[in-house]
């Protein structure tokens, strides 16, 4: 093997550009919300102090599950169901991790238990809004090319299993370390590893057979 | 096809978008510049992240805070925590499966007693029922019977009587049902306010309406009296919008006779719409309603006038014709489709406060409605 699937990764302090991109990745930090003192109100269940950890943890957390799930379902009820889920198990948390990567957690579970109910694949329409004046065509073409892409990529993701779709996205779309996915979604390396390599398989082949994807991925 | 050389930089290929080493970074490197395959990869890769980029994936403000708000409003002894993916949970599944199949002949004898209840109080906060018992989700623990050709999924919350002739099923809280048609006999379920007579057929129910995904259903009044001859597939039905003595009068449910001339003229007056010529459409749609019709076809006329009155410009009429759809056919999804227009049009037309009421009014008559989404993010854009 070679070092590419040998060596762990470098720990790293600073966000780092990676190959070939501008990406650049935001490791889960700890912040005033891990104050034990904060913590000790929240396994009380003390609202102000809930109300705090969620509000600074709401942002991530809605990232991952929008993330997850796709542009054609809400997240909200899926935000209200993580926060209730933290509310009931925040008595359990021992503060190994940071609070943000605790709550994390828990919407990962939330967005994968979503996704394995038989009516995760109905969707809301969602419309185009009225065009504007400033609004050009080509523009107005453009938008909608790119809404029905990223539509249409998120349908063939629902072909995926529960798992494979959330290693996928966490791994390959929002940058976390294969480590770290794992921990997420509360699966061994090896699992997540592969999950990743047969999401990433799939999609691929379902995008290069689909004509809309197709034009997308020549065009770029 | 790829060779053993290239899967071994799968793992860098996949995790690229994290943190890799110098030396896998490299290595990575050093093999995209001499294999096409994986660059190829690598290049449709960052495109669908590119996309996947697109999403916006932070709420609004307003739609953050409602979140927290419900979720600290909620009472936590009655939650469940999420749980962990559990692997043994297929066998634990199968393994519940063969028992309830076991009890199903012993069940079927009990049945005959029509008084057999599950009782379950805690809605929402609980998932999908589980299989082993506990406080949250209590089914397990009484008596019932799954007839073998249905596949029923309840949530938490339902309460549900068996019957021996047919499954009766009574809902408090929300379910979803699925019936084999190919082997099932047509059964009951009876909700507080309605009934629904199924005959394979794939719906959700709760106690105050009923949506259809799949296959027909008709809907009966306690007394037994038909309130909706067929409810298809894509169509919903709400107890709370029966007009009640005291309302305006609303057209009525009556059978669809759908007559082939009404659809006709109505299909051509839709393209004299487009064509903008819409006097000649006016006296189609007259036409139309002059011949047999049934309601779909009065709400598809009724909705043709609205779009008439917006393509001219007056929307005023619009408006008001849209919100007259809304109210008379609101259990169909002409009256679905024309609450949302009208909204959109007091938007258009800059009254705030009337498009936040339509608003509002969507969603509370359709919280699940096809345009859900739309309205949210409308109706956010009305927040002060």
């Amino acid at each position: 093997m070679s070092d590419a699937t040998n060596e762990p990764p470098e720990p790293t302090e600073e966000p780092m550009a990676v190959v070939g991109q501008s990406r650049v990745v935001k490791p889960l930090r700890t912040t005033d919300v891990d104050d034990p003192a904060l913590l000790d109100r929240c396994r009380a269940l003390d609202p102000e102090a809930l109300e705090r950890v969620f509000r600074e943890c709401s942002p991530a957390i809605e990232r991952l599950l929008r993330r997850m799930v796709g542009p054609s379902h809400d997240i909200d009820d899926l935000l209200q169901s993580t926060f209730v889920s933290a509310m009931g198990t925040f008595k359990n948390f021992r503060g190994e991790a940071s609070v943000r990567t605790w709550m994390c957690r828990i919407a990962v579970r939330t967005a994968i238990d979503q996704m394995r109910k038989p009516d995760h694949k109905r969707r809301h329409l969602a419309l185009l809004e009225e065009p504007t004046d400033e609004t050009t065509d080509r523009d107005r073409a453009r938008e909608i090319f790119g809404r029905q892409c990223l539509a249409r990529m998120y349908e063939h993701m629902e072909a995926l299993s529960a798992e494979k779709r959330a290693a996928f996205v966490l791994h390959v779309f929002e940058g976390h370390p294969l480590e770290e996915v794992a921990a997420l979604t509360g699966s061994s390396r090896a699992a997540t590893k592969s999950r990743v390599f047969w999401a990433r398989r799939m999609l691929l082949s379902r995008a290069r057979r689909d004509p809309l994807l197709r034009e997308f991925l020549e065009a770029m | 096809v790829k060779n053993l050389g290239c899967l071994r930089f799968q793992e860098a290929l996949d995790g690229r978008a994290s943190p890799l080493s110098n030396a896998s970074r490299l290595a990575l490197e050093e093999h995209l510049a001499s294999c096409e395959s994986c660059r190829a990869d690598a290049a449709a890769i960052d495109q669908l992240r590119a996309l996947a980029d697109e999403l916006p994936t932070e709420l609004s403000a307003g739609r953050r805070t409602r979140a927290i708000r419900a979720a600290l409003a909620t009472d936590v002894r009655a939650v469940r925590p999420a749980r962990a993916p559990r692997p043994w949970a297929l066998a634990a599944s199968l393994a519940a499966a063969a028992i309830v199949l076991a009890g199903i002949g012993v069940s079927w004898i009990v049945a005959s007693d029509p008084a057999m209840t599950i009782k379950d109080d805690a809605r929402k906060a609980a998932p999908p029922s589980e299989t082993e018992p506990s406080p949250e989700n209590p089914s397990p623990e009484n008596p019932s019977a799954i007839d073998p050709p249905s596949h029923l999924l309840a949530e938490a919350g339902a309460v549900q009587v068996f019957d021996a002739a047919t499954v009766e099923l009574l809902v408090r809280g929300f379910l979803r049902v699925e019936i084999d048609p190919s082997r099932h006999q047509s059964f009951r379920v009876d909700a507080p306010r309605f009934s629904v007579l199924v005959l394979g057929t794939i719906f959700e129910i709760d106690e105050l309406q009923v949506r259809v995904l799949r296959g027909v259903v008709q809907v009966l009044a306690p007394d037994g009296r038909v309130l909706v001859e067929r409810l298809e597939a894509g169509q919903s039905w709400r107890a709370d919008l029966e007009p009640s003595e005291t309302e305006a009068p609303t057209e009525t449910e009556a059978p669809d006779t759908s007559p082939d001339d009404a659809r006709r003229l109505l299909a051509r007056a839709r393209e004299q719409i487009a064509a903008r010529d819409f006097g000649v459409a006016g006296r189609s749609i007259d036409e139309a309603l002059a011949a047999p019709h049934g309601t779909r076809e009065a709400a598809e006329a009724a909705t043709l006038r609205a779009e008439m009155s917006k393509l001219r410009g007056d929307t005023a009429a619009a408006l008001r014709a849209y919100r007259d759809v809304a109210r008379r056919y609101a259990r169909l999804p002409a009256g679905e489709s024309a609450l949302f227009a009208a909204a959109r049009i007091a938007r258009q037309r800059g009254d705030r406060a009337e498009a936040r009421a339509l608003f509002d009014e969507y969603l509370s008559r359709y919280p699940h409605g096809r345009y859900r989404t739309e309205v949210m993010r409308n109706r956010e854009a009305l927040d002060p």
